[in-house]
């Protein structure tokens, strides 16, 4: 190990601090273990131990006496070209990049930083973070403090064995609604494999604590324009020329249906499970 | 001579039974088993290896014990496939183990009808449910049997189960349930509910069942249902609290353990105690999901001392301290006792709860208030006044008693339950496991915990970006590749010039 540290001390890194990173240099494998136990992830034993102020340095509160928490989370965000759009897009909120690759979580870091440095004064609210969304979200997020979360393109999982890896399902979308402030959070979701957006419905109508929007509904959202055509995924998608399928559901402050003994094993409530289902 | 010399053999064997035991032995690596004993209004249930007991209260100490029975698959999800089936069963080959182990067991009286429901989770995944009348007063002498009336499989095995209540629509005013479900806890985090009995009514099919919540990428390892929250702990130092049945809705997270949460319990009103495997007991006001306080659990190697700190103030722990990994932890019925047990000690702690004058949560302190002296105690229970323990053979059960200086004392030879169970344990020659927690073959560690890559020898965490060399390596490919190129074109030149 010391002769790469004496080559190190001679080369340095490969991008330096302010300068745009080559995709090159910083490709990764697509598809990561979610479920490890094994990885080592740093997080903090409580939301209000975390420090922000880290990930945006010159980003003052309006009011004094509130820390600045993340509003938007991008979950899976690769190599951060949503990011980096919601930045100028939304800039009154706080914008969380979360990526669990290495490598393209410190891709998505070091174009921030040069995005920083080019246009001084913008994308100070943008950031990334690696981390596993899956497990810590409870460390990093109090109650009801997000606004928006988007999951574009996220990995199809099609074994079926591999179902309860995908980032939306019964289990999740439950904390999500933890996470979202009711009436105003907005859960996004966008995919190219049809399968996974009639999942992604499936499920998420089938929660009692998200509603549907309707077609006039999302025209109007802007972020949806985002998220359609500035993710990296997405302009790979648009080249090869297949449909991309999308869905936006919004956090309601009362669950839609009340579970009692008459209606606990009903086919058609959220999770109930019978013989031939999935 | 030859005689004595065996016997002196078998006698210096007996002898060694150190205070710590630290070796385990190998045949007892793989057993997971949680939640070994559990009580209701009337009833016990313990579970020794792979059989199961019910013990009904009768008289004022006399109890009918009734065995609970594997069930075969009566009734049963959507058969397996050959493939799946002949996997498990050369799994439970080669890892030696008995498909009928008991993971966990939960027990309880049914408001509805004068009934005791009871659930026992295997290790094969089959979770069986058996009924029992509470009136049943013919059998005291003779241990009677029990069959399941219901058996379910569940898709991983089951840590930890408890018996709920869902209210009806009409009924809402009214406190009582209608539905009895069972909840079991998986190790693949999920939670699941169960119908307990086939009504018309309510449930057509036996393959029926419910999700409720899910712990994703975790494993659970407590379960609690108070009223209208759940409680659920997993490997991941969380406890998630979730309105019930409304389980879709997250009411708020307990975090601070700083490793996996080995048990919970909850008092009705405000308090929740959690256990963990950094080896504190913590004690949370769930209304707020704060920490109240937090106590270190640790002994000196020879005597006994234990050191509490309150919050935020850490108290440094001498070199000799052991550390103790609690295991198991509950309140007593009036909620001013805390009993807890550790992991292969011999010893029951017992801590008091001292609320504070003016009532509020922050002045509450908890102080130790007696250690019992009991061989390796694998559950406990508060029933009525006793604190009954479950523990290795020879004795295998163990009854306490608070006397006149208000200390439990054993009530050994008065207690006629603890008879009847050391009988069986000793007619069957049961072998009760080590440890409730599970160990990993390999590394022989305990399987909750992190395997982290930093304890790994010579691992050095890869930061490819860090690696300059990598750029210069292709900037000096690219000056090769281009040289080539302008030789190629060169020699092609002059190919064409000699032509």
């Amino acid at each position: 190990m010391t002769k790469t540290d004496n080559e190190d001390e001679e080369y340095g890194p490969i991008t330096a601090e302010g300068e745009m990173p080559q995709k090159k240099f910083y490709r990764s494998r697509a598809h990561c273990n979610p479920l490890s136990h094994n990885d080592t992830f740093e997080y903090p034993s409580h939301p209000s131990k975390m420090d922000w102020s880290s990930h945006y340095p010159n980003l003052t509160s309006s009011d004094p006496l509130k820390k600045i928490v993340p509003t938007v989370l991008d979950v899976g965000c690769g190599f951060g070209g949503l990011t980096i759009a919601l930045s100028t897009l939304l800039p009154q909120q706080v914008i969380l990049g979360l990526e669990i690759r290495a490598k393209v979580a410190e891709y998505v870091r070091l174009r921030i930083v040069a995005h920083r440095k080019e246009y001084p004064g913008k994308y100070q609210n943008a950031s990334v973070l690696r981390s596993n969304t899956m497990k810590f979200m409870p460390n990093f997020f109090e109650k009801s403090s997000l606004e928006k979360i988007f999951f574009c393109f996220p990995d199809p999982h099609f074994k079926k064995k591999n179902h309860p890896r995908r980032i939306v399902s019964d289990r999740l979308l439950s904390e999500y609604a933890f996470f979202l402030k009711p009436n105003v959070g907005r859960l996004y979701c966008i995919t190219d494999v049809e399968d996974l957006h009639n999942w992604h419905v499936k499920h998420c109508r089938a929660h009692p604590l998200f509603r549907e929007l309707t077609q006039e509904e999302m025209d109007q959202d802007p972020c949806v324009k985002a998220m359609y055509s500035k993710t990296e995924e997405g302009k790979k998608v648009e080249r090869s020329g297949t449909n991309k399928y999308y869905a936006v559901y919004q956090r309601v402050a009362a669950p839609t249906v009340l579970i009692t003994a008459e209606n606990f094993f009903d086919a058609d409530g959220y999770g109930v499970i019978s013989e031939n289902d999935s | 001579y030859f005689y004595i010399y065996l016997i002196s053999i078998v006698v210096s064997i007996l002898h060694q039974l150190p205070l710590i035991e630290n070796n385990i032995s190998h045949n007892r690596y793989f057993k997971n088993m949680k939640e070994l004993i559990s009580v209701s209004k009337d009833a016990i249930i313990v579970a020794m290896n792979d059989q199961a007991y019910v013990a009904v209260a009768t008289a004022e100490d006399d109890f009918s014990l009734i065995q609970l029975l594997c069930g075969t698959s009566l009734h049963t999800k959507s058969a397996p496939t050959v493939d799946s089936s002949h996997e498990e069963k050369r799994q439970f080959e080669t890892n030696n183990i008995d498909c009928n182990q008991i993971q966990a067991v939960a027990i309880t009286s049914s408001n509805a009808n004068d009934r005791i429901y009871c659930a026992v989770s295997r290790y094969d995944k089959s979770l069986s449910i058996y009924s029992m009348s509470n009136n049943d007063t013919t059998n005291i002498k003779e241990t009677s049997e029990a069959a399941p009336i219901l058996v379910h499989k569940t898709n991983k095995r089951c840590s930890a189960l408890e018996f709920a209540n869902i209210s009806s629509d009409n009924d809402s005013s009214n406190g009582r349930g209608v539905l009895d479900v069972i909840v079991a806890a998986d190790l693949a985090g999920d939670v699941h509910a169960f119908p307990v009995e086939l009504l018309d009514t309510i449930t057509t099919k036996v393959g029926q069942k419910r999700f409720l919540l899910g712990h994703t990428a975790s494993m659970l390892t407590s379960l609690k249902i108070v009223h209208d929250k759940i409680f659920t702990a997993d490997r991941d130092e969380k406890v998630r609290v979730s309105s019930f049945p409304q389980t879709f809705e997250v009411l708020g997270y307990l975090l601070g353990n700083e490793s996996y949460v080995t048990d919970i319990d909850v008092k009705q009103d405000k308090y929740c105690v959690t256990v963990s495997g950094d080896c504190t007991m913590r004690l949370w006001d769930y209304r707020t999901y704060q920490e109240i306080l937090c106590i270190h659990l640790s002994r000196e190697l020879n005597g006994e001392s234990c050191q509490v700190s309150n919050n935020e103030q850490g108290v440094d722990e001498p070199q000799k301290n052991v550390r103790c990994l609690p295991v198991r932890v509950c309140f007593n019925p009036e909620g001013n006792l805390i009993a807890v047990i550790f992991n292969i000690m011999n010893c029951v702690d017992i801590y008091a709860i001292k609320e504070s004058k003016g009532g509020e949560v922050s002045g509450v302190q908890v102080e130790k208030m007696q250690s019992i002296q009991c061989l390796k105690p694998l559950g406990m229970a508060f029933f009525r006044d006793d604190l009954i323990v479950l523990t290795v053979e020879p004795k295998y059960f163990m009854c306490f008693r608070r006397n006149g200086d208000d200390e439990f004392a054993d009530q050994e030879h008065q207690c006629k339950l603890v008879d009847s169970v050391r009988c069986i344990g000793e007619k069957n020659g049961i072998d009760m496991p080590e440890s409730i927690l599970e160990m990993d073959g390999a590394t022989g560690k305990i399987k909750l915990e992190r395997n982290m890559k930093d304890e790994i020898e010579g691992f050095v965490e890869h930061k490819p970006w860090l690696e300059g060399k990598r750029v210069q390596r292709k900037r000096e490919k690219e000056k090769r590749r281009k040289k080539r190129r302008l030789e190629e074109l060169a020699n092609q030149e002059d190919g064409n010039v000699e032509r």
